[in-house]
């Protein structure tokens, strides 16, 4: 317990999965979220996001594996709850009901329930508080609901992509938002958001957690990951090398290309160019990877 | 969660409370005016042994009341089934099919404590309109159970005494768990109603009688 207490992850899984019937939603995942990191949940559709979440929120148990979230095992019970602040995929409430009402609503149905702070955030941002939530804007209702879970006052935010259905300008106030909630934070927050919009992502995040076909493939501090993938381009060689591992190969008849993870950042080899890559060709290599038969050419002309 | 409970249904219970309003006064009036011309003609006929038949009498007062007699049965009969089909049956179905329950499982609310109150609002409700349903169509029916001396027929049984309310809590009850099992609101409503006709036709015609 004590050593619990201590942990300085808000997320800890271990081998959780979640199985539908004969479907496995989210396999293996073994993923570590430092405490006040802002995570980006990377990955293609239906590799187990929605799920991951929902498990962390309690709002469906695993099939398998264990996880705990602000060092508690998830569970249905208030105390458990209160503490985390989640945002549902199609960004669910009451259309017949407006912003004020929910806040009441959230005073109670909360012990700990900030109403002040949602309103203040709201009527900076000019969102009416008087009109049914169904009247709004897409991004008037993803910043009701923002308000809506920073108001409980959370240690850890979950947000399941909030921005996907969003235009460009919502999408970026959206973000704007959320920088705002975390740095007011000072750290006591910490923030997991799903989404395949990288781009998006970057801006506020970094911590990265790809997940492809349900397994994770990567969890890391996105400056770490930076450093440690590099394109590798050369003539066509063996590539076996126990200095990387090798995410993505690609082959032309004259040359190599090698999206590499290395095993030690120091790596030099004449026999190789070695080339930077950003996060998104990254991401690109690693649902690449997970895909069965990778056909290069076309992942190779992929352009998010 | 009263809160939530009472701002969710608190359109429902105003029709609710508005159509109660318009069958009471209905009620009050006809009913009055039934009782009197009931005591005025076919009551005062069969005080006197003199007259052997008072069909005549019995039949003109079935005639000019027998609409208004429709009217507070059909009512007394089919508030249960509206009771469940608008405020049983879309109870769970409608959070679910926007999404709203994963809303309220992440404030800080236990979902037992959700579930029961939400369920005991809609319960005492259904009851209350029940019995308040009930009071009126059996205080209209004194004057219809004088001049028929009974009150266990089909379509008199149903209006009376504490049935409206038992009839109020059993449908609404139908269409919540049907709310709950099927999370579709259309199913929930058409199944709901197939059970009351089902209900309805089998308790009338074979039960009933014994």
């Amino acid at each position: 317990m004590s050593q619990q207490t201590l942990s300085k992850n808000a997320i800890e899984t271990k081998g959780l999965g979640k199985r539908y019937r004969s479907f496995w939603a989210l396999k293996d995942c073994s993923i570590n979220i430092p405490k006040g990191s802002v995570s980006a949940l990377v990955g293609p559709n239906g590799a187990g996001k929605t799920t991951l979440l929902k498990l962390l929120v309690s709002l469906s148990s695993p099939s398998e594996g264990s996880a705990s979230v602000l060092s508690k095992p998830p569970s249905q019970k208030p105390e458990y709850i209160s503490e985390i602040g989640y945002l549902a995929q199609e960004i669910p409430m009451y259309s017949r009901l407006n912003a004020k009402e929910h806040i009441t609503m959230g005073q109670h149905l909360n012990d700990s329930w900030d109403s002040d702070l949602a309103t203040q955030r709201l009527n900076e941002l000019s969102i009416p508080l008087d009109r049914p939530i169904g009247k709004l804007s897409g991004g008037q209702r993803a910043q009701v609901a923002l308000g809506l879970a920073l108001a409980k006052k959370p240690k850890l935010l979950l947000l399941d992509e909030p921005v996907a259905a969003l235009d460009p300008l919502a999408r970026v106030d959206f973000l704007k938002s959320l920088a705002r909630a975390v740095t007011d934070a000072d750290g006591e927050l910490t923030v997991v958001m799903s989404s395949h919009l990288l781009a998006d992502l970057e801006r506020v995040c970094d911590h990265i957690v790809i997940l492809a076909s349900g397994e994770t493939q990567l969890c890391d501090d996105i400056e770490n990951v930076l450093i440690s993938h590099k394109l590798l381009v050369g003539k066509r060689q063996d590539t076996a090398n126990d200095e990387y591992t090798i995410i993505q190969q690609t082959d032309t008849p004259k040359e190599t290309s090698l999206l590499v993870r290395l095993n030690n950042a120091k790596f030099h080899n004449s026999r190789w160019h070695i080339r930077d890559v950003d996060m998104e060709e990254i991401v690109l290599a690693y649902m690449g990877q997970s895909r069965e038969k990778i056909d290069i050419k076309a992942t190779k002309g992929v352009k998010l | 969660m009263n809160w939530l409970a009472w701002r969710q249904h608190r359109k429902q219970f105003m029709i609710f409370g508005l159509i109660l309003f318009v069958f009471a006064i209905f009620t009050v009036l006809t009913g009055n005016h039934y009782w009197h011309e009931y005591q005025s003609t076919l009551a005062t006929c069969r005080q006197n042994p003199a007259n052997p038949s008072c069909s005549d009498i019995e039949g003109s007062l079935g005639l000019s009341f027998g609409a208004f007699l429709r009217v507070v049965y059909v009512t007394a009969i089919g508030v249960p089934l509206v009771l469940g089909l608008f405020l049983g049956s879309p109870m769970f179905s409608r959070e679910y099919e926007e999404g709203t329950n994963k809303l309220v499982w992440t404030q800080s609310v236990s979902r037992r404590r959700w579930l029961t109150v939400k369920l005991l609002w809609v319960i005492v409700f259904a009851a209350l309109y029940g019995l308040a349903i009930s009071l009126l169509a059996s205080w209209w029916a004194r004057t219809t159970n004088s001049i028929n001396q009974s009150r266990f027929d089909t379509g008199q049984f149903d209006v009376q005494g504490i049935m409206p309310l038992v009839y109020s809590v059993f449908f609404t009850t139908i269409g919540f768990t049907m709310s709950a099992w099927f999370r579709k609101s259309i199913l929930a409503i058409g199944i709901t109603l197939g059970l009351f006709i089902v209900f309805q036709a089998s308790v009338g015609e074979w039960v009933r009688p014994y």
